[in-house]
């Protein structure tokens, strides 16, 4: 649960020795979009082993969201008091067995994939765009929001995750929503520390000086000069999240605090499973391995990634 | 004069926590009034017929109908006497079920940790050692997956296993009834050993083997990435080559010059980790039945049990930002650059 | 055979007649090869070197980066890091070949017997030790006294009387460490070897870099670029240190730049490097005055020199790549002199006008003007 603190401080202290060591001139800029980095970016993480298999898993998993509903050969809530708790079979029609009420596990995991997957893209899309927003504004000025912004973050930090999303959870209560607020409420200060940093260094290369005695705004220089140069680390950083934020989602359903039970979700079904883990450990061990298979799918592009897009990475 | 250096840090460092402590405490006060849903409720029970007297004494007993800035400032109050308030559904004083709780997670927490340890920390520098061979890649990808595997599914498989099938172990709790050492310090292998309670012992690591396992699996996993990188830099660095030519001999090249500057990357990610352990383990503790603070915490979630809840969320956010300070010190005494900054 | 034939001659031609012995050389490097396996084949970073050094000589290794002086270095040390190895060829020590040392009699010899020198000092101390502790570590891996002896316990000593000589060692050792600092211009070493690396400044940090590897007094230092990190003035001053090391307590001295000026002023002699071959090697003062190899003089002239009104001219062309040596002379695609001969068969090691050449050119030139005074004498 906590691994993810350290990945990100890995990559937080290797993009600062990246990016001190950009070549002052050539930038991702504008050029470089067009045939630089960007282009070379697909073949160089298909050659990566890791990468190129984090890639095969995570596609893998979106495209089974997506289809769920035509996929799955059940709808995900169907209750069969009749055939509760069959074991996993080929030709039965439930391939990984059903659970307490019947349900069959197969198809509440594709649709658990959804929900999960959903939870992901939604908080790190929040997180990080609130995070970025602030961290370069906080960066590029400095100043009173920057000592502000300073003292909350700390203050949130003080906060274990687990803990600080538990206690949102509990005034909130269960709910998809709730639960995306929750982690994002503390998940953007990675994103806001990390694009801090960043633009800090960025700020004072050539190219952004050069920008300024061309008469740019500010605004523009934010968005059109430093954000390019910096929104790999930002992927990277966002990959390495949407992983560890499946997993609180995970733990909090476990719990009974995250995803309301009327929707599947993994955590839920591995809570629901552990009262049957001696007569019949399927309904819990599936659940499972789909979550862990997607979090090392995740962990394993995010590396790829880090590993493609920051060379200096490469031993690690 | 080096020490007092030191010293001077470290009153630098406890000062600067102060406000900390203070917007922490007061950050757990407005996020338990925020809960909706009253605990006079949910202790009278739902649907229960209850006069609207009963309630109303109830209420004031609690303190509950005062203004909200007489209940901060009796809160505050509380804080510096060390007085942490009284539990809404169990009727103690809280900082009694704190002070029981406590121990427990930071015993699980202290042996997952050293389980982590002990295995990361040997397993990066061989992996580091041995690069590029079988030995290296096969770790590389054990601790890879190690770190995407989810604790509480973790744990659930090695209950069905290690309890449930194999029989080896215990299934939850801390320790059989009964079976308790003399009360000394609350850390059961430690009360146990200062009073020479063997049985007590035995049962009591039993008790702590698989669930500090599945804590310190993940973290392990996260020490051996990081040894391994480290010492990797590290061996290839110019010093353990000077080293070398210096006629140093092969294993203290290792140990004295390459181990003791890869720790130090080791020693902040055990500092971030062990903040994680203890707050983090409230999972592994519901699985486990362990009875420590995460236990605690999750009981008055659901109970509505604010003052509780108020006092272990604090309890934690101070654990997390002494051990942080614990990190930096102890990476002060490592790593000789930051201590003369 | 032929290696230790060359290696006669050499010692001959470059210490006059009365040395004609390889015996009387301190070191002695035969026909050294050694390959760095890489992705893209192997990389041949050193190819036949020979090379001697007397007891109390200074040679100047000179070449650009990339040539394998440092892998030289490393090879004589045995440090190559892997998967770098010596494929074949000597490297003899007083006599004895250290390529057939066991680990341990190797661990013995470094330090002891041969110390290095790196070229970033900031890297190269340890920054988790007081450099104190770090001079004294040589002494204590190699068991020795401040003296020089070498530590054997006494027996039969009560425990008291060991404390005792134990504190006395430690004592003896920490005014050893102190006077060594003291001796590599340190400033109040008495307490400064207490202190850490990164209290140094660079320049200080190299002399500390030196005390380290002169403390079991070995007879031979291999510095590798010890000044290329350094600010001009601290420069001269590290070197000067060497050279009154060198006149005082008779330490030769091998020292690998790529600064040929810097060379010329300061060493006995001069090996200049290309590809991985010693291409010329001879008294520093001939080499300087009348550069035989056409890539020696190439070095020359680019070599920028106060009140020359000469433009500078650079050497055409690139260092080759060293996975891929052709047939023939390495240096030949960028020779001004080259023969189809020169493309066709790698010239040897020989001796010419008072020095070791390798080029065809020079020696067929040299051949010519032998055989014309010849026939003057006639």
């Amino acid at each position: 649960m906590g691994q993810a603190s350290l990945r990100t401080d890995e990559l937080y202290q290797g993009t600062l020795a990246r990016s001190a060591n950009i070549p002052v001139l050539s930038p991702a800029g504008r050029a470089g979009r067009a045939h630089g980095a960007r282009a070379g970016l697909w073949p160089r993480l298909m050659s990566h082993r890791g990468g190129r298999l984090g890639l095969i898993i995570v596609l893998a998993y979106v495209a089974v969201a997506v289809a769920a509903p035509v996929l799955a050969p059940h709808p995900p809530g169907a209750v069969n008091l009749a055939g509760r708790l069959t074991p996993p079979a080929i030709g039965t029609g439930n391939l990984l067995g059903t659970d307490q009420l019947g349900r069959d596990i197969l198809s509440r995991i594709m649709h658990g994939a959804r929900v999960s997957m959903l939870v992901g893209l939604a908080t790190v899309s929040i997180s990080a765009a609130v995070g970025v927003g602030l961290g370069m504004v906080a960066g590029y000025y400095g100043g009173a929001l920057g000592r502000v912004l300073a003292r909350f973050t700390e203050l949130l930090l003080a906060f274990p995750y687990l803990i600080f999303v538990i206690g949102a959870m509990s005034v909130m209560g269960p709910g998809f929503w709730n639960l995306v607020w929750a982690l994002s409420f503390k998940g953007w200060v990675e994103f806001y520390r990390l694009s801090r940093a960043l633009v800090m260094s960025e700020k004072n290369r050539e190219y952004v000086e050069a920008a300024r005695v061309l008469g740019r705004s500010d605004s523009v220089i934010c968005v059109r000069e430093i954000l390019p140069n910096i929104v790999s680390s930002i992927l990277v950083l966002g990959t390495l999240r949407m992983g560890n934020m499946i997993v609180m989602e995970s733990s909090l359903s476990f719990l009974g605090l995250g995803i309301p039970p009327r929707m599947p979700a993994w955590g839920s079904m591995i809570n629901d499973g552990r009262r049957y883990m001696l007569t019949s450990p399927w309904v819990a061990t599936f659940p499972g391995l789909a979550l862990a298979l997607l979090v090392l799918g995740m962990n394993l592009l995010g590396e790829g990634l880090r590993d493609v897009l920051d060379p200096k990475m490469m031993e690690g | 004069m080096r020490l007092s250096r030191l010293q001077v840090k470290l009153i630098e460092r406890i000062a600067a926590t102060i406000p900390l402590t203070l917007a922490v405490a007061l950050a757990a006060f407005v996020l338990m009034r925020a809960i909706p849903g009253d605990p006079v409720d949910i202790m009278m029970g739902e649907g229960a017929s209850s006069s609207g007297e009963e309630v109303a004494a109830l209420r004031t007993q609690l303190g509950l109908d005062e203004p909200i800035y007489r209940q901060l400032s009796g809160y505050l109050k509380g804080l510096l006497r060390g007085d942490l308030g009284y539990s809404i559904i169990r009727s103690r004083p809280v900082a009694e079920m704190i002070w029981e709780a406590l121990p427990a997670t930071i015993e699980l927490a202290v042996y997952a940790m050293l389980f982590a340890l002990a295995l990361g920390i040997p397993v990066g520098v061989v992996s580091a050692l041995k690069h590029n061979t079988a030995f290296d890649r096969v770790s590389t990808a054990v601790s890879f997956v190690g770190v995407s595997l989810p604790a509480f599914w973790l744990g659930i498989v090695g209950i069905l296993v290690f309890s449930m099938t194999l029989g080896w172990m215990p299934t939850s709790g801390r320790i059989p009834y009964g079976l308790e050492p003399r009360h000394i310090t609350g850390f059961l292998t430690l009360d146990a050993l200062l009073t020479g309670n063997m049985p007590a012992l035995g049962s009591a690591l039993r008790h702590l083997c698989l669930p500090a396992v599945t804590l310190g699996l993940g973290v392990a996993a996260v020490v051996a990435r990081v040894t391994r990188s480290s010492m990797l830099d590290v061996l290839g660095s110019d010093y353990v080559l000077f080293a070398r030519a210096k006629g140093v001999p092969e294993p203290a090249v290792t140990i004295r010059h390459a181990l003791r500057n890869a720790m130090i990357p080791t020693v902040t990610l055990v500092g971030l980790q062990f903040g994680s352990l203890l707050g983090g383990n409230m999972i592994v503790e519901t699985i486990f039945g362990w009875p420590g603070l995460g236990r605690v915490v999750v009981d008055a979630i659901f109970a509505r049990d604010y003052p509780v809840v108020q006092a272990s969320v604090m309890v934690y956010a101070l654990t997390f930002v002494m051990v942080n300070l614990i990190t930096d010190l102890l990476y002060t005494v490592l790593d000789p650059k930051i201590a003369l900054q | 055979m032929a290696c230790s034939m060359v290696s006669n001659m050499v010692c001959g031609m470059v210490h006059g007649a009365g040395t004609a012995a390889a015996t009387g050389m301190l070191l002695d490097v035969c026909d050294l090869h050694t390959v760095y396996p890489s992705a893209r084949g192997d990389v041949r970073a050193v190819r036949g070197v020979s090379l001697a050094v007397a007891p109390r000589e200074v040679l100047g290794v000179v070449g650009e980066s990339g040539c394998g002086k440092s892998a030289l270095m490393l090879s004589i040390m045995r440090l190559l890091p892997r998967p770098g190895r010596i494929v074949r060829g000597a490297v003899r020590l007083r006599g004895v070949d250290l390529l057939g040392l066991s680990s341990g009699e190797m661990r013995d010899v470094r330090g002891r017997e041969i110390a290095m020198v790196f070229q970033d000092p900031m890297t190269t101390l340890n920054p988790a030790y007081r450099v104190g502790d770090q001079i004294s570590e040589s002494l204590q891996v190699h068991r020795m006294t401040p003296s020089g002896a070498s530590i054997s316990p006494p027996r039969n000593a009560c425990v008291r009387s060991r404390l005792w000589q134990a504190r006395r060692a430690r004592e003896e050792e920490r005014d050893y460490v102190i006077e060594l600092m003291r001796r590599v211009g340190i400033p109040s070493p008495d307490h400064r070897h207490l202190e850490y690396p990164h209290q140094f400044s660079g320049g200080m940090q190299q002399r500390i870099m030196i005390a380290i590897a002169l403390a079991c007094k070995p007879r031979l230092l291999l510095a590798d670029e010890p000044t290329t990190a350094l600010d001009v003035t601290i420069q001269a001053q590290v070197l000067d240190l060497m050279e009154d090391i060198n006149r005082e307590m008779g330490t030769a001295i091998v020292i690998v730049t790529h600064d040929l000026a810097l060379a010329g002023d300061f060493c006995d002699n001069i090996a200049v490097m290309y590809a991985g071959q010693v291409v010329e090697w001879g008294p520093a003062e001939a080499i300087m005055e009348d550069p035989l190899h056409p890539y020696t003089r190439g070095l020359l002239l680019s070599m920028p020199r106060l009140g020359s009104r000469q433009p500078l001219r650079a050497i055409p062309g690139e260092v080759p790549d060293l996975t891929s040596v052709s047939s023939g002379c390495a240096f030949a695609p960028r020779c001004q002199q080259r023969t189809d001969r020169c493309e066709a068969e790698e010239p040897p090691l020989q001796i010419a006008s008072g020095r070791m050449l390798r080029c065809h050119a020079v020696q067929a030139e040299a051949h010519n003007r032998a055989r014309f005074r010849g026939c003057v004498a006639r």
